[in-house]
């Protein structure tokens, strides 16, 4: 709709909260993706992830159903996220004890087997322990950017800070990583 | 593009999904690596540091997800999908609101009402003297009360102080004497005042009495007794009285700075009142004990009159360095003090800055050469009794001030002069030492211990050739300097 011959400002799904149900899934489209990355850091189980990032968007549509207003769709969607996991985990320390899951059993979802999801935590170790040489905030925009793929502008939104913060954070934690590498070669 | 540029901006092309090269901006930065091997080394680097931390395999949210999650979208209950009502979004401002309303409801009914106490019935019960006893504690703002002394009041002038480092002190206000006594010294010493100006009663139904029409705050246990708690009506006083014996319990006097309640100020507590007590009157009697040492009477001047004006003593001007030492020894403060007469005297603190007194006025004179500028501050409603220098005739003063005079230590030898040592403990338990020149008979140092306050004020390098020029001494400020005038109530 045109209003004074203005073209409406497109829907942006990093930004607004979605109105419709077509956009709500144009946002879950978008960001499962990396909302299950994020899960899948915090629990270290891709079922757990999955389950986690399904929550959060059944809660989104309940807010939206209840016409809640969100200024910022995107880092809503993380606080969310954050807090359903540390909901998961409170629950897992709660039920220490009882028998967990045969860690060989194939997981049904999707055919992904337990190798699959071991190769997974192997790469976000590695990735965890070449960022935990950073400073805090540098390595959560490094987090966000190499593992849970968010582009500098979504990153921004997520932790509410201007663009150009969060691309000087990254560039001085790649020039500090690259330093750690190189000399990590050097010793071998 | 510069280089500089370039490396400011080269973290744009590591963006996760990099928009098409139809930015200028883009176009610049892959325009510049095409032209400069060392930023397209750089940008190399960059995106092989990348590559490195870039996971094996991405993690991607499994296809069935999506679906499952409409899926439970489709089918959550109609009350959660259902659109909210507006009105519930008000519930937590109404429910704030009743809240306050309650609180205020509860505040405004639960004041106290009428006292099961009238206080015009506890100004009567005290209207006819009768002897007591209560504990007298000090405390500053918030710290825990400190005993001051065990008060016993015999009549409304006589009254024997109990201190806890042992002294008694038997203190008759009609005759302005005092009777000081170490029992476990078999020691006695009399102070007396002649004219004395008017002092405070002694008697709580005068205090109580002052109180007026205070305020009924309520009702409180305090002693084990049930007590009604009033407060005067400038706030200072505060007073628990038993219901049933309609006396008090506990009174709190707050004192006043500048006419004011300050934070950290002076409280006296006073509590486990006892009347009617049994009064020996042997125990009130300002007569010495026969089996005392008893060191004579000191005769303090006439308060009525100006310290200065009292002491006709000719006075030498002289010149010492003031340190004050705390309880680890370590030098607080220093200043030089020049002393002309007993009310004038110039400072010189270690900062530069350097202040004139007149002790019979009251005024001061801050100078600050270094800024060629001055403050001269004037007293208003000044009372010079008391208020004289702290010159050597005072501080010999001390020696003498218990009765009895004071020992002598010994002697050393202090700044190359062979030096014979004073103690005394003077009537209000501090410890003064004076280190005499054996041959010049001056002082070469003299120590003064607070022991309550434990801080200890050294006295030393005593010059009497000091130059007395009156211009040093002077409250006007020097012409060339820019100053300010600061008028400031003695009381």
């Amino acid at each position: 709709m045109e209003v004074d011959g203005t073209p409406p400002m497109p829907w942006n799904a990093s930004r607004d909260w979605p109105q419709t149900r077509a956009e709500f899934e144009s946002l879950i489209e978008r960001y499962q993706g990396p909302l299950v990355r994020y899960a899948f850091r915090r629990l270290g189980n891709i079922q757990d992830a999955e389950d986690a990032v399904q929550e959060v968007f059944v809660r989104g549509y309940v807010q939206m159903q209840g016409g809640r207003r969100v200024s910022d769709a995107l880092a809503y969607l993380y606080r969310m996220a954050a807090n359903v996991c540390t909901d998961v985990l409170r629950r897992r320390k709660r039920a220490r004890g009882w028998p967990q899951r045969a860690t060989n059993e194939p997981i049904a979802d999707g055919g992904r087997s337990v190798a699959d999801e071991a190769l997974k935590q192997e790469s976000v170790q590695r990735i965890e322990r070449l960022v935990a040489r950073l400073p805090r905030r540098q390595a959560e925009v490094v987090r966000l950017r190499v593992w849970d793929g968010l582009r500098f502008e979504e990153i921004a939104q997520v932790l509410g800070c201007p663009v150009s913060t969060i691309k000087s954070r990254f560039q001085y934690a790649l020039v500090k990583l690259r330093a750690v590498i190189n000399s990590a070669k050097e010793e071998l | 593009m510069t280089c500089t540029e370039f490396q400011k901006r080269v973290v744009d092309l590591l963006d996760a999904a990099p928009q098409p090269v139809t930015d200028l901006r883009d176009r610049a930065l892959r325009d510049h690596i095409r032209v400069c091997g060392a930023c397209a080394a750089l940008y190399g680097e960059l995106q092989k540091t990348l590559a490195a931390l870039e996971p094996d395999v991405r993690l991607e949210a499994s296809p069935r997800l999506k679906g499952r999650t409409l899926n439970k979208i489709d089918n959550l209950p109609p009350a959660i999908g259902a659109k909210r009502n507006p009105w519930r979004r008000l519930w937590k401002p109404a429910l704030a609101a009743a809240a306050t309303l309650l609180i205020v409801f509860l505040v405004l009914h639960s004041r106290p009402g009428k006292p099961p106490v009238a206080f015009a019935d506890v100004v009567r019960n005290l209207a006819v003297f009768r002897p007591y006893l209560y504990d007298e504690e000090v405390k500053y703002g918030k710290k825990k009360p400190e005993l001051f002394a065990h008060q016993f009041i015999m009549s409304p002038t006589i009254r024997r102080s109990e201190f806890p480092d042992g002294r008694v002190i038997i203190f008759d206000l009609a005759t302005g004497d005092e009777l000081y006594l170490w029992p476990d010294q078999k020691k006695a010493t009399k102070h007396c005042y002649p004219n004395l100006p008017p002092a405070s009663h002694l008697s709580i139904s005068e205090t109580v009495n002052s109180c007026g029409r205070p305020e009924f705050l309520g009702t409180k246990r305090m002693e084990g007794k049930k007590c009604s708690v009033f407060r005067s009506s400038d706030g200072t006083n505060t007073i628990w009285v038993d219901n049933q014996s309609q006396l008090p319990v506990r009174r709190e006097v707050i004192h006043l700075q500048d006419g004011r309640i300050v934070q950290g100020g002076r409280t006296v507590i006073e509590s486990h009142f006892k009347f009617d007590i049994e009064i020996d009157p042997a125990r009130f009697s300002l007569e010495p004990p026969a089996d005392y040492d008893f060191s004579g009477t000191v005769t303090h001047e006439d308060k009525s009159r100006s310290r200065q004006d009292n002491d006709s003593r000719p006075f030498q001007p002289y010149s010492c360095l003031d340190e004050w030492r705390g309880e680890d020894g370590k030098t607080e403060s220093s200043i030089r003090r020049y002393f002309l007469s007993r009310t004038i005297r110039r400072d010189e603190t270690p900062d530069g800055c350097v202040v004139m007194q007149d002790l019979g006025t009251g005024s001061y004179l801050e100078l600050w050469p270094n800024k060629k500028s001055a403050a001269k501050h004037v007293c208003r409603n000044y009372d010079p009794r008391g208020r004289v220098n702290a010159s050597l005739d005072e501080m010999f003063a001390r020696l003498t001030s218990n009765g009895w005079g004071p020992k002598n230590i010994g002697t050393k030898t202090i700044d190359g002069k062979n030096c014979t040592g004073f103690h005394a403990t003077d009537f209000v338990n501090n410890d003064t030492i004076v280190w005499v020149d054996s041959q010049t008979n001056l002082p070469v140092r003299i120590e003064i211990t607070q022991i309550k306050l434990k801080r200890t004020l050294i006295q030393s390098d005593f010059q009497v050739d000091i130059d007395t020029d009156p211009a040093r001494f002077s409250l006007e400020p020097p012409p060339d300097y820019e100053y300010k005038v600061v008028e400031y109530d003695f009381k």
